[in-house]
Formats: C-alpha cells, sequence, structure tokens
C-alpha cells in the first residue's frame, strides 16, 4: 500500500483496497500520501447500544487528522480499537503499516496515544513516569533521560518533576501523558481531546511541537470540541456523528466553500435542530 | 425552614445511600442496621437484667468503661475513611445564600443524620434499660448520657472543622493507613508481652492498671465524669452528682462557643475543610541521576536485573513495582499483612519461650510451619499481579513490552521482593529462636520452592481474574482498598487449596525427612523440588503471556471498571 494514492470511502463501509473510489455524502477523498491509519468497516457495540457503526476511513502519513463528533458520537470509542484497548469487529485495521489483529505490538510501538481521561501511575512522579515509559519503549537509559528532561521542559512540568503524580491538577496530568505518548518518537499520535485543562502558554508550545511533527511526516490523530482549534490545526477533518461518518474532507475543500467547520460541524451533527430551545424564566 | 427541608432531604439520600452501589445494597445495609439494633436490644435487657443485682461497683465501673468506647468509637469515625460522619458538602453549603443560622442547622443535620442517626437514639434509650435499677436511677442515667452525646456531637463536628485540611489530605490517610497497620501489630505483640510476663509475674498488671495519675487525669473527661455522676446516683447520693454534671456541661458550653467560633471562621471562608497540605516531593540527591530512587530500591533493583538479565522493558516495570510498594498505602498494607503474620507469630513464641507452656511443646515444628505461611501469605498478591497497576494497567498494556518479558518482571518482583524479604524473615526467626541449623537451611529451600509454585499459579490466575486492589477515587482521592467482591474471594480460596495441593507436598518433601532424623534425605530432595518448581513456574510465564495477549482487552476493562 505504501507510496501508492489511495482513495477512501468515508461512510459506506467498502474494504479498503490498494485503491478504491466511493461516492459518498461528501465525495470522493484522495490520498496523496501513503496511509498512516486505516479503518475498514469498524463496528463496535456496547450490548444493544452501536457506538461505531461500520466505519472506513484512510488517514494519510503526515496529516493533521481531525476527528470530530459530538458528545456520544463514539470518537473516544474508535480511538480505543485503533491504539488496541477495547474489542471491536473490523475486516482491516492498519496502523503505521502494521495489522492491529496479527501484529499488535507492533502497532503499539508505532503509536503514541493520549486519552480523554488517562490513567497514570499516580504513585510515581512525572520524571519517573517519562523514564519509565521511555524505557517500556526499549530506548536506551541515556536518551530516555536525555527526552525526558526535554519534555518536562516544553511542558513547564520542571518544578512539579518530582512531585508524585496523584497530587498533580487535571492539566499538569495531561501534560504528562502528552510528554509519555511523545517520548518514544511515534509515527502516530493519538489525541484525544489533549488542550483540555492545560494553560495557554504550554497550549501553545505543544502546539508548535505538534506542527514540527507533522512537518516530520508523523501523522496526529486528534478529536477535539473546540472548532477553532480544529479548523486552525488540522488539515483534514472528519465527522463521526451517531457512530457513522458523515463527513470527511481536507480543511481546503472548507475554507474554499466559504463556510466554516463549526457552521459544517453544527449542520451535520444538529441533526436539524438549529434553534436554541427557550427559557421560560428568561425574557 | 425550607432551605433546612432541602439539606436534610438531601443528607437522607446521602446517608441511606453511603456508597451503595444499588438498591439491594441499601436495603441489605437497613437490615443489617435493624438486625444491629435489634441484637443491641436484646443484649442490653440481658445485661440490665444482671445488673439490677450486681455490686454498685460493677455498675460503677461498666458505665465509664462504656462511655469509653463510644467516646472512642466516635471521635474516631472522621479520621476512618468510611465517611459516614461528613456526607455533606460543606463548601458548596457555604457558597449557597443562606444564613448563618441554616448553616448551623446543616452541621447539626450533619452530625445527626446517618448511622448516628439510628445508634445515638438507639443508644441512648439502651442506658436506662442496662443501668436503670430503678426509674429514678434509670432516668439520670437518661439525662447524663443526653448531654454526654450532645458533648460528643459537638466534638465530632468540631473535628472535622479543625482538622478537616488534614482530614481531607491523601498524605495524612497513607500514612494512617500504614500507622493504623503498624499500632495494631505493636498491640498485639504487647498483648502478648504482657501476657507472657504476667504468667511470671502476676503482679505486673495489677500495678499498670492502678496508675493512679492516669486514672485522675481520665475522672475529668467526659466519660470520667458521666461515669462519677452515675456512680453518685447510683449510691444514692444525688448532691454528689451535681459536680460532676456541672463540670460535664461546662465542657459542653466551651465545646459549643469553640464549634460557633469555627463555624463563624468557616461560614466567612477563613477555615476550608480542602486537603492543603502540601505534597511530598521525592529528594534525589544531589549529583545523582534523577531516575534513582531510594538506596535501598536501587541495590535491590541492581542485583536482581543483573542477576536475571532482565530486558529495559521488564527492569521499568520491576522498579515501577519497586516504587509503588514503597509509595501506595494499600500495597504496603497487603505486603505487610502477611510480613506482620510472620512477625508477630515470631513475637509470640519468642516471648512465650520464657516460660515452659508454650515453645517447648512446638519445638522444631514452628520453622516449616512459619516458612509455609509466610509462603502462602502472598498468596493475595500473587494470584493478582495486575491489581496493583488498577486503571493504569492501560500504560503497561500500551507498551510494545513482549507480553513474556511483562511476566517475567512481576514474577521476578514477586519472588525477588515478597518472597525474598520472607525468607530474610524465616532467617532472622531461626536465629532468634535457636533453631537447628540444618533445619533452617531446609526451610530456607524450602521457602524459594514454595515461592516458585506461588508465583506460577499466580502468574495464570492473575490472567484470568484480574481486580483492582486500589482505587484513589474515594470521598478525599485518597487510597482505598478495593476487595474484589465474592468471586475474587472464592478464587482466591481456590488458589490456596489449588496452591497448598501443589505447594505443600514439595515443600514437605525437604523439610519432613528432617523429622525422620534424617537431614540428608531432604538435601538430596530439594533438587528433585526445584526441577519442578522451575519447570512449572517457566511453563506459567509462557501460558500466561500467551493467554495475556488474548485477554488484555477484557483486563483492561475489569480494572478499569470504576467503582463509588
Amino acid at each position: 500500500m505504501n507510496g501508492e494514492p489511495v482513495v477512501i470511502n468515508d461512510h459506506t463501509g467498502d474494504a479498503l483496497g490498494d485503491s478504491y473510489d466511493a461516492n459518498g455524502q461528501t465525495g470522493a477523498y484522495r490520498l496523496k500520501k501513503p496511509p498512516a491509519v486505516v479503518i475498514d468497516g469498524l463496528t463496535k457495540r456496547f450490548g444493544d447500544f452501536t457506538a461505531v457503526d461500520n466505519i472506513s476511513l484512510a488517514v494519510p502519513e503526515g496529516e493533521f487528522f481531525g476527528f470530530l463528533g459530538p458528545n456520544g458520537a463514539g470518537k473516544s470509542t474508535t480511538i480505543k480499537v485503533l491504539v488496541g484497548l477495547i474489542t471491536a469487529s473490523y475486516k482491516n485495521i492498519r496502523i503505521a503499516g502494521c495489522d492491529l489483529r496479527s501484529e499488535p505490538l507492533k502497532v503499539k510501538a508505532n503509536i503514541g496515544v493520549m486519552l480523554e481521561e488517562p490513567h497514570l501511575y499516580d504513585r510515581l512522579t512525572s520524571r519517573e513516569y517519562l523514564q519509565f515509559i521511555g524505557r517500556m519503549y526499549g530506548l536506551a537509559p541515556g536518551e530516555t533521560d536525555l527526552r525526558t528532561e526535554e519534555l518536562l521542559a516544553l511542558m513547564d512540568l520542571e518544578d512539579a518533576a518530582n512531585k508524585m503524580i496523584i497530587d498533580y491538577s487535571t492539566g499538569m496530568r495531561k501534560k504528562t501523558v502528552l510528554a509519555a505518548a511523545m517520548i518514544h518518537n511515534p509515527k502516530v499520535l493519538f489525541l484525544d481531546e489533549p488542550f483540555g485543562g492545560i494553560d495557554p502558554i504550554a497550549s501553545r508550545k505543544i502546539k508548535d511541537v505538534m506542527n514540527r511533527l507533522v512537518r516530520h511526516k508523523v501523522t496526529i490523530f486528534f478529536s477535539s470540541h473546540v472548532m477553532e482549534l480544529v479548523e486552525k490545526l488540522c488539515t483534514s477533518v472528519a465527522i463521526i456523528h451517531h457512530g457513522q461518518i458523515h463527513f470527511h474532507a481536507p480543511m481546503s475543500e472548507i475554507r474554499a466553500s466559504g463556510r466554516t467547520l463549526e457552521d459544517v460541524f453544527v449542520e451535520i451533527a444538529g441533526d436539524g435542530h438549529m434553534e436554541t430551545e427557550e427559557l421560560s424564566w428568561i425574557n | 425552614m425550607d432551605q433546612l427541608k432541602a439539606i436534610l432531604r438531601i443528607k437522607l439520600k446521602l446517608a441511606f445511600r453511603m456508597g451503595a452501589k444499588n438498591t439491594s445494597e441499601i436495603i441489605f445495609r437497613i437490615i443489617l442496621v435493624v438486625f444491629f439494633a435489634i441484637l443491641l436490644l436484646s443484649l442490653s435487657t440481658a445485661l440490665g437484667f444482671f445488673f439490677r443485682n450486681a455490686e454498685p461497683d460493677i455498675r460503677g465501673h461498666i458505665f465509664p468503661a462504656a462511655h469509653w468506647i463510644m467516646c472512642f468509637i466516635w471521635l474516631v469515625i472522621p479520621f476512618s475513611p468510611l465517611g459516614l460522619n461528613q456526607s455533606l458538602h460543606f463548601e458548596g453549603l457555604a457558597l449557597l445564600p443562606i444564613p448563618r443560622r441554616t448553616f448551623v442547622g446543616a452541621l447539626v443535620i450533619n452530625s445527626l443524620v446517618g448511622l448516628n442517626g439510628v445508634f445515638i437514639p438507639l443508644i441512648i434509650v439502651l442506658i436506662p434499660i442496662v443501668f436503670g435499677r430503678t426509674p429514678i436511677i434509670g432516668l439520670a442515667a437518661f439525662i447524663i448520657s443526653v448531654i454526654f452525646w450532645i458533648g460528643l456531637l459537638i466534638t465530632g463536628q468540631l473535628i472535622l472543622l479543625a482538622f478537616g485540611r488534614i482530614l481531607a489530605s491523601r498524605r495524612f490517610a497513607d500514612i494512617a493507613i500504614v500507622v493504623g497497620a503498624i499500632a495494631g501489630f505493636l498491640i498485639y505483640t504487647s498483648r502478648i508481652f504482657l501476657y507472657s510476663e504476667t504468667i511470671e509475674n502476676p503482679d505486673l498488671a495489677q500495678k499498670i492498671v492502678s496508675l493512679k495519675p492516669f486514672a485522675v487525669i481520665f475522672d475529668f473527661f467526659p466519660p470520667g465524669l458521666a461515669g462519677w455522676a452515675f456512680n453518685s446516683v447510683d449510691r444514692g447520693d444525688f448532691t454528689g452528682a451535681i459536680l460532676p454534671l456541672g463540670l460535664l456541661v461546662i465542657q459542653l458550653v466551651l465545646l459549643a462557643i469553640l464549634a460557633g467560633k469555627l463555624i463563624e471562621k468557616f461560614f466567612v471562608g477563613e477555615l476550608t475543610l480542602g486537603s492543603a497540605v502540601k505534597s511530598r516531593e521525592i529528594v534525589t540527591k544531589e549529583g545523582r541521576e534523577p531516575s534513582s530512587g531510594s538506596s535501598f530500591a536501587r541495590g535491590l533493583l541492581g542485583i536482581i536485573t543483573s542477576t536475571l538479565g532482565l530486558c529495559p522493558g521488564s527492569i521499568a516495570i520491576v522498579a515501577k513495582e519497586l516504587r509503588y510498594l514503597f509509595r501506595e498505602p494499600i500495597y504496603k498494607v497487603r505486603f505487610l499483612n502477611s510480613v506482620m503474620m510472620i512477625v508477630y507469630l515470631i513475637a509470640l513464641f519468642l516471648f512465650l519461650g520464657r516460660n515452659k507452656s508454650g515453645f517447648a511443646t512446638f519445638g522444631n515444628y514452628i520453622l516449616p510451619l512459619f516458612a509455609y505461611l509466610s509462603v502462602v501469605g502472598e498468596l493475595r498478591l500473587a494470584v493478582n499481579k495486575f491489581g496493583m497497576d488498577g486503571q493504569a494497567i492501560e500504560c503497561l498494556l500500551l507498551s510494545p513490552v513482549s507480553r513474556t518479558k511483562l511476566m517475567l518482571a512481576k514474577t521476578v518482583f514477586g519472588i525477588g521482593v515478597f518472597q525474598g524479604i520472607n525468607i530474610l524473615i524465616i532467617i532472622l526467626a531461626a536465629v532468634l529462636l535457636k533453631m537447628n541449623f540444618a533445619l533452617a537451611v531446609l526451610c530456607v529451600l524450602a521457602m524459594a520452592v514454595g515461592a516458585l509454585v506461588v508465583e506460577a499459579w499466580g502468574n495464570i490466575l492473575s490472567v484470568y481474574f484480574p481486580y483492582k486492589m486500589a482505587t484513589t477515587s474515594g470521598r478525599r482521592g485518597q487510597a482505598q482498598f478495593e476487595t474484589g467482591g465474592c468471586t475474587f474471594q472464592f478464587i482466591y480460596l481456590l488458589a490456596t487449596f489449588v496452591t497448598n495441593a501443589f505447594a505443600l507436598p514439595m515443600m514437605a518433601l525437604i523439610v519432613v525427612p528432617f523429622f525422620f532424623g534424617n537431614a540428608l534425605i531432604g538435601f538430596i530432595l530439594a533438587p528433585v523440588s526445584f526441577l519442578l518448581a522451575i519447570w512449572m513456574i517457566k511453563y506459567s510465564m509462557t501460558f500466561a503471556a500467551q493467554k495475556l495477549v488474548e485477554r488484555e482487552k477484557k483486563i483492561i476493562e475489569l480494572l478499569s471498571r470504576q467503582t463509588q
């Protein structure tokens, strides 16, 4: 698959071949680069509830990909399946060229993950945690220490680096997880609401680093509710609603249409109910 | 009034739920409370009949003693992590536009509603039933008890307000868990010491009990004063009760004034209940790499890793486990439980050894017993190797470390640290109790075999039946024990049987020949046991690693379940 252009089908669930056409709601989206993330026919059910309904998607290498959707749409579930944390049924999932089903450890070696509600070893300090993660990814001790110190500086965690994570604020915990997700220089970064609770200074620094990573062909699979942020950072977006992909297009296409991402999002996810309900006691 | 009604309603809901996960659990708790209430009532009636004909001296001792016990329990409740006393969110209430008197009312509701609301009236009713020899004495006992309980309620709330910041801190809870475990051990050990000493010196206990200065001080605390007042009434000296009762009321008024001042401070925002204790910084020594832990931890880790040639990922896991053992109070207590049990038994035999009744009866048999108990004592941690990872298992299983190496790291830690310390303790026991040298060596060999067997079964069971052993999501965000429920308890029981079935014969093979007068056979059979144990551990690691790959998503799901 590598090196060949791939056309993805954004919501019909057809098998992804080396090249195929599709006529989804938003039209075919031809990939110019080899795909870093390929999802084919992913479905996840919790009892009777279908959280993710037969989605197919491909994200090219070096893309800053925004994965959007209203609350409960299936974003976090999809990310958890892609990183191998929960089971689901699918025809094919390939991350960084590795098959999730047959090469789960290879997939894990190539990805960095930050979940919306991260669970850390909170009796370690952030420095110890980063060193632990670095060693788990097979980095040499000297390299781990070097990267740890640089990441602590980037995240403004140097002063708190010797305190246990259990005493951290939500923002500090998120920064720690984000640093851990980047320490092994992954090919694909999965970030679920990464900027929630992070202060503007660190946020700016992180955005700069992410842009730098994308320039170095790292793919970022980014989920957020902040439309402005997605609009500013992402090169392409997909909108998932009721477990199905309803929209997938490059940001340039949205900009060219003269609409904002929020307009597109509200149109798709708003289910046609655009007006705000009245509150009887507010005149 | 409407505000107070709303506060009462919410407090009632909180009190009934009390962390219960569903309606059936709430109903079960109500039945339990009613059962205990009926039990207490029956016992009190029986005691009442007994005390009616008893000497006044006996009643005079029991009344203050009962009040001391109630006082102790009541005042310890705020320090416990159970959240029986403080379920109302006072900071939240202070944000609302409520007048000061409503706030005071909320505090009173908070102290009265809940388990307290069931037991305080019950206890106050039981007091005259137990101690009321005549209706007048019963009435007097009732009045004294009511005054005493008002004082206790105020003191309970005072503790919450004055020490709320400390009580709410994680470090306090962490320290309290470990201190509690060690205090329990010390109490039991001193009891053994006193018991063994009093066998030889019967006057000792009497001397300790009758330490006069302490007795006088105790008389002027509320339970002592309540007892003093009751004694006077019980002897027919009603005027004699005026002084202690007056002192009790004065103390109560002073407490109420102090509580009023603290409430005022809290109401205007000068006092908060949230944790404000500065978190501990993990200090690293100058000139040392920040990655290094304590010198003991580093030394131990160095020995383990260099001996076994572990990969970087496995070393990182062993280092993390070691740090967790030092820092996670639940982990520490779970580990100390088994270690202290053996230390306690050693102390028991060490002290009892001074007289002829204990040690001589058991002789050399106790060392193999200690060896077996200490090996099996680690079972709870061995059969749930991912239990202390809890929700952070995500970090571990997101990593690309081979699952065999992951299991190896966990096994190495179990054998090297848990069982290693146990072996050191048994060596110490052998020295202190002057055991036969050959037997001591055989016991250590048997323990090593037992450790391998326990860890082998532990590997397999850990992959199939993991449960979260500690949470930090409690009321104060502090470490709390998780039991794993009935399923895990059953599994644990089963694991004990299975482990016994394998470990006991293999350990016995080494030790038993000694008791038939031939230690050499034990030494000859030891390699056979070792080979079998090594095969078991190797097989279990490979098997567990395969199953871990298949089951890791299920394990994440089981360990990530939110608990109340």
